[in-house]
């Protein structure tokens, strides 16, 4: 098969691919599920970008995804897999609601920055665990990455059913926080919070950081030729180390932001797996922060759609996972067919 | 009470050491197959589906085994033919393996008030063996599955290390070029093992449902690929070596589900983190690449 290759059909290939094989897979599925295809459709377009409503469910969801994606970006770029990105939101989550309960008394643009960093902090050092692994003495950090989401979820739920527990006893949650740790809304009487700005500016950082310093380019080099950059002189275990940071510290700010702007507290399952949609959002942004802004709202407006779909017809929630897997899969499909070999 | 924790080791062990070995398969090929905990779920679902749906044990081993052949094919084709980053791949398989398996179980069992069981396998002790004092009690007095994990763990030793069949896998793992010089058939060889390998990863999967909590849930496999995964590595990708490691987190396990029930002052979710934070200690402890097969993860294209 001969593919031309300029630019634009390069640049959509994989996205198109991803749809049209997303809806060969699927229609069938939602068929088997008894549901009707006119309702779904319907469904998914009003609850992703059709209506208002759907609309801030979209910005909600875009925004952890959002700020995920642009850490996992920095990390893929140097060559590590971060897949802990899920256990990091979770350690985030859990030192900004700490802060949340316990400085109510600290005013708001005093006590905001104050959970951002340290959600920062917490998540980058639970990032810190597997790259040092990794960089000291060659484990994996894909698999303890991985391994150490189920701690983190574990000490979160230990944490809000022990010390952090609320007052309801039946439910695994802690008090709501102080009035001064919660995120301004930035659409009025809407859930739409400022946590997406703050996603936004971090993007225009990352962006900035990537391309516009020298520790950008070292990460580059770092990622496409490790050899290189072995013989160039560069401290590659410290610019791994860096980039795992980076990429958990942003993890954590995601939690943050669940709970600051969202939530106003902390629940066992504050996420629905964002740190694992997150990959193909960085992913399908190319590894570029401009990119991932664009995945990570086709992701988080997929996602509020596929859950109005559930709400109205029943379809399994399941299926958002579905077309994760096959959105990754279309992307490694077309740079197989662009380059002939592995890209990415 | 040792016999206990131990015996039931040895059961939690079973679908671990069947998707070790499946993953050992893949990997002394050369293909890192990181989707394993997707083609796990998947086929934990087959062969709940199937077992539930024909009232057959049998047929759910069966499903469980196809799914995961399935699965290895396109593992296959993603990373031999597409030569794709294995890394990625394996991801992607893993997401849509978590998705496809939640859906289908929504889809066809969702409607139902009670979560649908099945009888599943029970304990047929061997005779004679079984009747021997301590060692009987905790390895001849189990399910046919963990039977089978024990004839799988020889045969698959036998295989890999003294047939020409288990020299050939080991021999793309290593070198395919040399392979390839020498009138092997790379992509052939390692399509074998990758569809071999993720048969048995499918069966360790099936075992959930089939031998174990006999019944579906949605995060039934849990980490165990993950695991499985890791203790491939610390099994220095050697049949009886990993399968030792699996014995070892089965006890590990068991012990820990020992604590829960004995009513000590320990608090459940402390105790539910053991078996993880185990893990990445034994990736610490044993986490090198000795044994590694030298072109794991890298296609091999024919110049």
């Amino acid at each position: 098969m001969k593919i031309p290759k300029d630019r634009i059909f390069r640049l959509l290939l994989a996205p198109v691919m991803a749809i049209i094989v997303s809806i060969v897979i699927c229609v069938p599925l939602i068929v088997l599920a008894g549901a009707d295809i006119v309702e779904a459709a319907t469904a998914l377009i009003l609850g992703s970008f059709g209506t208002g409503y759907g609309l801030v469910g979209t910005l909600i969801k875009t925004t952890p995804l959002l700020l995920i994606g642009l850490g996992l970006t920095v990390c893929f770029k140097s060559g590590l897999y971060n897949i802990g990105a899920e256990g990091q939101l979770y350690m985030g989550a859990l030192v900004a609601t700490f802060l949340g309960l316990n400085l109510g008394g600290i005013i708001s643009p005093l006590l905001i920055p104050i959970m951002i960093i340290f959600a920062f902090l917490m998540g980058a050092l639970w990032a810190l665990i597997p790259v040092i692994l990794k960089v000291y003495r060659g484990i994996s950090e894909i698999i303890s990455s991985f391994l150490l989401n189920f701690v983190a979820t574990y000490i979160v739920l230990f944490m809000i059913l022990g010390p952090m527990k609320g007052p309801n006893p039946g439910l695994a949650q802690t008090y709501y926080i102080s009035e001064n740790a919660i995120l301004p809304s930035i659409i009025a009487n809407t859930r739409a919070h400022f946590g997406f700005i703050i996603a936004i500016l971090i993007a225009a950082s990352v962006y900035f950081l990537m391309y516009k310093t020298v520790w950008g380019n070292k990460l580059k080099i770092v990622g496409a030729q490790p050899e290189v950059a072995v013989v160039a002189g560069l401290n590659v275990k410290r610019v791994l180390i860096y980039a795992m940071v980076i990429s958990g510290g942003l993890a954590g700010i995601a939690g943050m932001v669940e709970v600051s702007g969202l939530h106003y507290k902390l629940l066992a399952d504050i996420s629905p797996g964002y740190g694992y949609i997150a990959i193909a959002v960085a992913l399908l942004g190319k590894l570029n922060p401009a990119g991932v802004v664009m995945a990570s709202i086709f992701m988080g407006g997929l996602m509020n759609g596929v859950m109005e779909m559930q709400r109205v017809t029943g379809i399994p929630v399941g299926i958002v996972y579905i077309v994760q897997g096959i959105v990754i899969l279309t992307i490694i499909i077309s740079e197989a067919l662009l380059y002939g070999r592995r890209k990415i | 009470m040792i016999e206990d924790i131990l015996s039931a080791g040895v059961r939690i062990a079973a679908p671990i050491a069947f998707a070790c070995l499946g993953e050992l398969i893949n990997q002394r090929s050369g293909i890192m197959n990181l989707g394993i905990e997707g083609i796990m779920l998947i086929s934990a679902f087959s062969g709940f589906a199937g077992a539930f749906l024909t009232g057959s044990l049998l047929v759910g081993v069966l499903f469980g085994l196809i799914a995961g052949a399935l699965m290895g094919l396109l593992v296959g084709v993603l990373s031999i033919k597409l030569k794709a980053n294995q890394v990625i791949a394996g991801i992607a398989i893993w997401i849509f393996g978590v998705g496809l398996s939640i859906y289908a179980y929504r889809a066809i069992f969702g409607g139902m008030s009670i979560p649908p069981t099945i009888e599943g396998f029970k304990a047929t002790p061997i005779p004679i063996l079984g009747d021997i004092p301590v060692i009987g009690e905790i390895l001849f007095r189990q399910n046919v599955l963990v039977y089978l994990s024990y004839l799988l763990v020889f045969a698959l030793w036998f295989i890999l290390i003294r047939t020409k069949l288990g020299l050939k896998i080991t021999a793309v793992g290593e070198d395919p070029k040399v392979a390839d010089i020498s009138g092997i058939n790379v992509f052939k060889m390692r399509y074998f093992a990758v569809i071999a390998g993720s048969a048995l990863i499918g069966l360790g999967g099936a075992y959930l449902p089939l031998a174990y909590i006999h019944t579906f849930a949605e995060n039934v496999v849990s980490g165990r690929g993950w695991i499985a995964f890791s203790l491939v590595i610390f099994g220095r990708w050697h049949p009886l070596k990993t399968f030792a490691a699996a014995l070892m987190f089965g006890i590990i396990d068991a012990s820990q589900l020992y604590i829960q029930g004995s009513g000590f002052a320990v608090p459940l979710e402390l105790m539910l983190m053991l078996p993880y934070l185990f893990t990445i200690l034994v990736l610490v402890i044993g986490g090198t690449k000795s044994g590694m097969p030298a072109s794991l993860g890298k296609p091999y294209s024919r110049e």
